[in-house]
């Protein structure tokens, strides 16, 4: 980020002291930002009254610190003498003061961050708060699930857990009883300096896309030991010991890979050797499929890095270089700075909680595409390795036993067919860039909509080409039962594997269904979109005098066919 | 250690030594230049040490020095000199 962003912090006590350190922590994450932050008992003012200096600001970034011992007072301070009814009352309004702060905020700011109460596990209550009928935890438990209810009705709030951060760090480490005294400041210095890096670390997660895929070292960083000098049965991993720990670095970054986070390998090993470690080795909790990319080698490991971003189509700055060795981390840092690289710890029991710290693989949410990513990735990696074990490229497609289904698009495809409208920029016949509502509007005039769907034996691609068709409207091409290839696009995943075929050839068929007699389309073309240059000729589409190419229904060429790879099946939905 | 303690020139010198720290703890947290800040330097002559200022002061101090400064004195430490007097970097002047 260059120019530093405004950020307002707006919390329900003294505060002030976070502004220096929140920036210093998002300078750290490589974010800029001037922080704001509002004196103790403003917050309820500036949000709720139309012409305070926070609406006046209108930052970009707001942050609500409505702290729990705050929204929670009565109950908090009087817990033996606060009966039933009370308690739940000032748990009602605690919700509905956060909620009703929250709607107005969401509506000025961009982005929202909400910090969850924590509770004094030492209160007055002393052991009764093993009382679920009494206990503090439990009613901060229950303001927290409706805070989090109530940020999940605004896209662009997230919960910052607050409470979370003070159980790691402890309560009484977190709050300062005399800076409460002395200015109304319920934190101490550990209490802000956790505050200040959750808060940094959500808000630079929200602003820069999420890292993809983490390179992993195997010697010391997998496994312990040398596998050159100890051989497989030597390195250690799995059992007891230090050969736990490894292992659970392992199922650590299993976790990750299952949040759509691509692992791949770049070591300096025989590639021989380390591939029998990873596929026999009777503890390896990642066995090959589980990577992405695979680099084994005696280059250095920067080229490494760099051919595996080229080959899953990423930039560097995508990756996460994890080594134990402090050498490769600084050639790396020094050499790709833009990849972020964790600092491993030198104890292998440590290295997960340094994975869990590490800023670079934060989110903010997991989506249900990012679960299917690294099964799809590393389906793809099976496609490019069978294609090269098979000698020739029919029979490396027939190999993959295609199946293309084609049905007309409906309400569960038209937003995929105007998604790839939009994106596809190589394989796009006509560079049409039709939305949503364009298309339906010329499916309501008459047009075909298509939408082809693949999938072959090593996975399943989904709904990945759309075909649009529409009747030409002047007189004598409408007498001449003329139709148009309006738009013809497919997604650059699958070029190559004749599946347009299908689309082109049903598009046709469909047409001819309904009266068309003959077909026309043109190539417009674009910065990228050669590839599809030849589609239409390729099918048997002649050339006329005024630019387009058309074909005879009546009498269509052989040229019309879909290759024998290709399984179609049709779909009337 | 205590014949070194009992030499007044090194006692000073290590005197010095921590009372620079302490200005530079001090100006830092203040967000001011380094020589806005001496052993003179107090709420009153230094408009950056306001309440706010107070506060980043007391946790800047407490911080680097290991202090823990009692509740009821937390308004007195207004000045350079009375952080240090409580830090036993200066010495209570002898009341006759």
């Amino acid at each position: 980020m260059s120019t530093p962003q405004s950020i307002w912090v707006l919390p329900t006590s003294t505060l002030a002291p976070l502004s220096t350190a929140l920036e210093r922590e998002l300078a750290k994450l490589h974010a800029s930002a001037r922080v704001t932050v509002a004196d103790y008992g403003e917050i309820d003012r500036l949000v709720l009254a139309d012409d305070s200096a926070w609406r006046r600001a209108a930052p970009p970034v707001t942050v609500l610190v409505p702290d729990g011992h705050d929204l929670l007072a009565p109950v908090y301070e009087r817990p033996l003498s606060t009966g039933d009814e009370d308690r739940e009352a000032a748990l009602q309004h605690a919700v509905a003061r956060a909620g009703a702060l929250l709607d107005r905020v969401a509506r000025v700011s961009r982005r929202v961050f909400v910090t969850n109460a924590a509770w004094p596990p030492r209160s007055a209550l002393g052991l009764l708060e093993a009382d679920p009928r009494r206990s503090l935890g439990q009613l901060a438990a229950r303001y927290n699930a409706a805070l989090a209810a109530e940020a999940a009705r605004w896209p662009n709030v997230h919960v910052v857990d607050w409470a979370g951060l003070v159980v790691e760090i402890g309560y009484a480490q977190a709050h300062d009883a005399r800076l409460f005294a002395h200015a109304r400041m319920r934190l101490g210095a550990r209490g802000l300096a956790a505050l200040a890096q959750g808060l940094a670390r959500a808000i630079a997660a929200a602003e820069r896309p999420p890292r993809k895929c983490v390179v992993l070292d195997l010697d010391g960083t997998l496994w312990g030991g040398v596998l050159g000098e100890d051989g497989v049965g030597g390195i250690r991993l799995g059992g007891e010991g230090v050969g736990a720990a490894y292992l659970a670095f392992q199922r650590e970054l299993l976790e990750l890979r299952s949040r759509g986070v691509l692992l791949a390998i770049a070591s300096k090993n025989d590639p021989e050797q380390a591939l029998a470690a990873i596929d026999e080795h009777p503890e390896m909790a990642l066995r090959r499929d589980a990577f992405a990319a695979i680099r084994i080698g005696w280059g250095p490991k920067t080229e490494a890095i760099a051919a595996i971003a080229e080959e899953l189509g990423f930039a560097t700055d995508a990756l996460v270089f994890v080594d134990d060795s402090p050498h490769e981390r600084e050639l790396v840092r020094a050499l790709l700075p833009e990849v972020a690289v964790v600092d491993l710890p030198a104890d292998p029991a440590d290295f997960v909680s340094a994975l869990r710290a590490a800023p670079a693989l934060d989110v903010l949410a997991v989506t249900d595409d990012d679960r299917g990513r690294a099964e799809r990735v590393v389906a793809e990696r099976a496609r490019v390795e069978l294609r090269a074990r098979t000698g020739s490229l029919e029979e490396f497609l027939a190999g993959l036993e295609q199946r293309a289904t084609v049905a007309p698009v409906g309400p569960a495809t038209l937003a995929r067919a105007a998604q790839l409208c939009a994106r596809t920029n190589q394989f796009n016949l006509t560079l049409a860039r039709h939305d949503q509502a364009a298309l339906a509007g010329l499916l309501d005039r008459g047009a075909i909509g298509l939408v082809l769907s693949a999938r072959d034996r090593l996975g399943d691609h989904g709904v990945i080409a759309f075909g649009l068709a529409r009747p030409c409207h002047q007189e004598d091409q409408e007498a001449a039962g003329e139709w148009r290839v309006d738009t013809f696009v497919m997604s650059c995943r699958v070029i190559g594997r004749g599946l347009e075929s299908a689309l082109l050839v049903e598009l046709a068929r469909a047409a001819a269904e309904r009266g068309a007699r003959t077909l026309v389309g043109a190539h417009r073309p674009g910065p990228r979109n050669a590839v599809c240059a030849d589609l239409l000729a390729r099918h048997g589409f002649e050339p006329r005098g005024d630019g387009d190419q058309a074909v005879d229904l009546e009498r269509p060429p052989r040229g019309l066919a879909v290759p024998a790879w290709v399984a179609v099946e049709r779909s009337r939905a | 250690m205590s014949h070194r303690e009992r030499d007044p020139d090194q006692r000073s010198t290590v005197r010095e030594q921590r009372m620079a720290e302490l200005c530079e703890v001090v100006a830092g947290a203040l967000g001011v230049p380094r020589a806005a800040v001496d052993d003179r330097t107090s709420t009153r002559t230094l408009a950056e040490w306001d309440s706010l200022g107070h506060l980043q002061v007391l946790l800047a101090v407490e911080t680097r020095f290991g202090a823990r400064f009692c509740t009821e004195l937390l308004p007195d430490l207004d000045s350079v000199r009375a952080l240090a007097l409580h830090l036993g970097i200066l010495e209570e002047p002898k009341t006759p």
